[in-house]
């Protein structure tokens, strides 16, 4: 039996935070399941489900020798799984490391590591993760390294070799349906999630998501969607509410409306939440109704800011009188909203930051609990275009590691505002936040 | 035609328009995991667990904790392998079924049949003009 092992540290690397709103690593969990069809037997370990003693680690690497051990990379761990990387190298000499995940695809330099990095994976890590585990599984006999695409790796000169470009899956239908079995903590989640699409439309300049999916948009076929849902709600006993995690659940209205009908034709009612676009909800408001009575009991507006020439210059594409419409609207269809903002875009004052403090307390005022206000501070991270043109945009970035960027911390700041300006609207902020 | 989802003995998962209608009697259960391919993957039905239909109804045709990751039993073929990228980006890896080889009950058609699985719990049905590159032992 060939196994693989897959470590998942936190995004946020705080367990207490982690723990409270488990969300399943639903990429990391595609990957595995494209992997176990194909015979290969994965362990998955989510450090938010579970806080592992290395020693726990080392026991089932000893055991169950795995041909490679693959770590999820996000920005702001990534120098905590470089120490982990090489303390597994340490012990494991002849068991290949192999980065994935956010990090590694958005900035893949900072990643290669000779010494303990012995593959990147760029991308969907779904065929690339299988042709990888192929390659070393036949010994480059069905597949060499040089051939994979979205694969970094050392070659025999001991230098990295970028290999192909990544290929991108463009049609995330042909993947398997995501079984969760491989994490316990899974189905106690109270807010399960599942996605119906990949990428974004929207083409924010704080956002990774257009580099992440080279600006594709891919839509599952809504009745696969469905039946997702339909076993999900079956394991979940309990649940509160299942979240569709996409960033823009309700782009294409007739695909709404399919849904719509098949939640309306089902003998299993469920309870669920999405995310969705301002633009692409006010031109489809006729929805609402049939959303909620499909059993949409909430919807996540990113505002991002309560100024229009803010809302402008940061390409939210966003009329904020349509925002107050539609969040009018859903909350008239019995739909919960709730809307999210940044404060500290390279473009924010404090006088358009108090704007946005303004919007939050009206929100507040006319719809009480109805609306909930969420709000983060503006982080560049590696693969947005704020990131790329720091420079250009009149942004000092204060944070000196990856791993202050943690969205809550204030980590840069502009001719127009400073640090101490961002606690202040920070802590503001918390006082309206629900 | 419905769709369903598909719950293996493994574990693996799919969900797919159906290519026939569902019935007891199959003993492999075609589907179609996207109307933008002809990819076709068929289900041994001795080794589904549990079936769920569009219209919100299930059928569970092994009694098992589906919340419990099932031993794998699911050997990876050692010969006669191919691996295919298909269009729309993915990958798929398996042993090579001649056609004299495919079950009787599955269609034959022209493209490649292979199964991930020496056990052939999936077998995978790719028209060749869905086929953008093949590496084969």
């Amino acid at each position: 039996m060939k196994s693989i092992v897959f470590i998942v540290r936190s995004s946020c690397d705080n367990q207490e935070q982690a723990e409270s709103a488990y969300m399943a690593p639903l990429g990391v969990l595609s990957i595995a399941n494209t992997l176990r069809m194909h015979g290969y037997h994965v362990h998955v370990l989510d450090f938010s489900a579970h806080d592992y003693e290395t020693s726990e680690i080392y026991e089932l690497i000893e055991r169950v020798n795995p041909i490679y051990i693959a770590f999820s990379v996000y920005t702001e761990n990534v120098d905590n799984i470089f120490i982990m990387c090489k303390a597994f190298k340490k012990r494991f000499k002849n068991i290949p490391i192999v980065l994935g995940g956010p990090h590694p695809t958005l900035d893949t330099e900072y990643c290669k590591r000779k010494r303990f990095v012995d593959f990147i994976l760029i991308g969907d890590g779904e065929h690339n993760a299988l042709e990888l585990a192929e390659a070393i599984r036949t010994n480059e006999k069905l597949i060499h390294f040089s051939d994979i695409q979205g694969l970094v790796y050392v070659d025999e000169e001991r230098k990295y070799s970028n290999g192909r470009p990544r290929r991108f899956i463009t049609n995330i239908d042909l993947l398997p349906i995501i079984n969760r079995d491989y994490i316990r903590k899974c189905f106690t989640a109270t807010i399960p999630s599942m996605y119906s699409s990949r990428g974004c439309p929207g083409r924010c300049i704080y956002c990774a998501a257009p580099e992440m999916s080279g600006g594709k948009y891919r839509v599952r076929e809504v009745e696969n969607v469905f039946l997702e849902t339909l076993y999900v709600e079956d394991m979940y006993k309990g649940y509160d509410q299942i979240f569709y995690c996409d960033d823009t659940f309700t782009v294409f209205n007739k695909r709404v409306e399919r849904f719509i009908e098949l939640c309306d034709k089902s003998v299993i009612k469920f309870r669920w939440r999405c995310e969705s676009r301002v633009d692409a909800m006010f031109k489809n408001s006729y929805l609402l109704k049939g959303l909620k009575e499909a059993g949409c009991k909430r919807i996540q507006f990113g505002i991002e800011s309560g100024n229009q020439k803010v809302l402008n210059n940061i390409g939210k594409g966003m009329d904020l009188s349509q925002a107050y419409e539609i969040i009018d609207e859903t909350v008239n269809a019995g739909i919960d909203v709730a809307a999210s903002f940044i404060f500290g875009h390279y473009c924010d004052t404090l006088e358009t930051m108090e704007d946005t403090i303004g919007m939050m307390e009206k929100l507040r005022e006319l719809y009480g609990n109805k609306v909930g206000v969420a709000y983060g501070l503006n982080t560049p991270f590696p693969g947005t275009y704020q990131y790329e043109h720091m420079k250009e945009l009149g942004i000092e970035m204060t944070a000196k590691k990856f791993c202050e960027l943690d969205m809550l911390s204030p980590v840069m700041q502009t001719k127009n505002f400073n640090i101490d300006d961002l606690k202040r609207f920070n802590s503001r902020g918390l006082k309206l936040y629900n | 035609m419905d769709y369903i989802l598909i719950i293996c003995k493994s574990g693996v998962m799919y969900s797919g328009q159906l290519l026939q209608e569902y019935s007891d009697d199959l003993k492999w259960i075609g589907i179609k995991p996207s109307t933008k391919s002809d990819i076709c993957l068929y289900f041994a039905t001795d080794r589904i667990k549990k079936i769920y239909f569009q219209d919100g109804t299930s059928e569970t045709k092994i009694e098992t904790d589906l919340k419990e990751m099932p031993e794998l039993d699911l050997e990876i073929p050692e010969e006669n392998i191919s691996l295919i990228r298909v269009k729309g980006g993915v990958s798929y890896c398996g042993e090579r079924i001649r056609g004299e080889d495919i079950p009787t009950d599955i269609h034959d058609k022209e493209g490649y049949w292979i199964s991930p699985s020496s056990i052939k719990e999936t077998i995978i049905y790719i028209p060749e003009y869905e086929a953008e590159e093949v590496y084969s032992i």
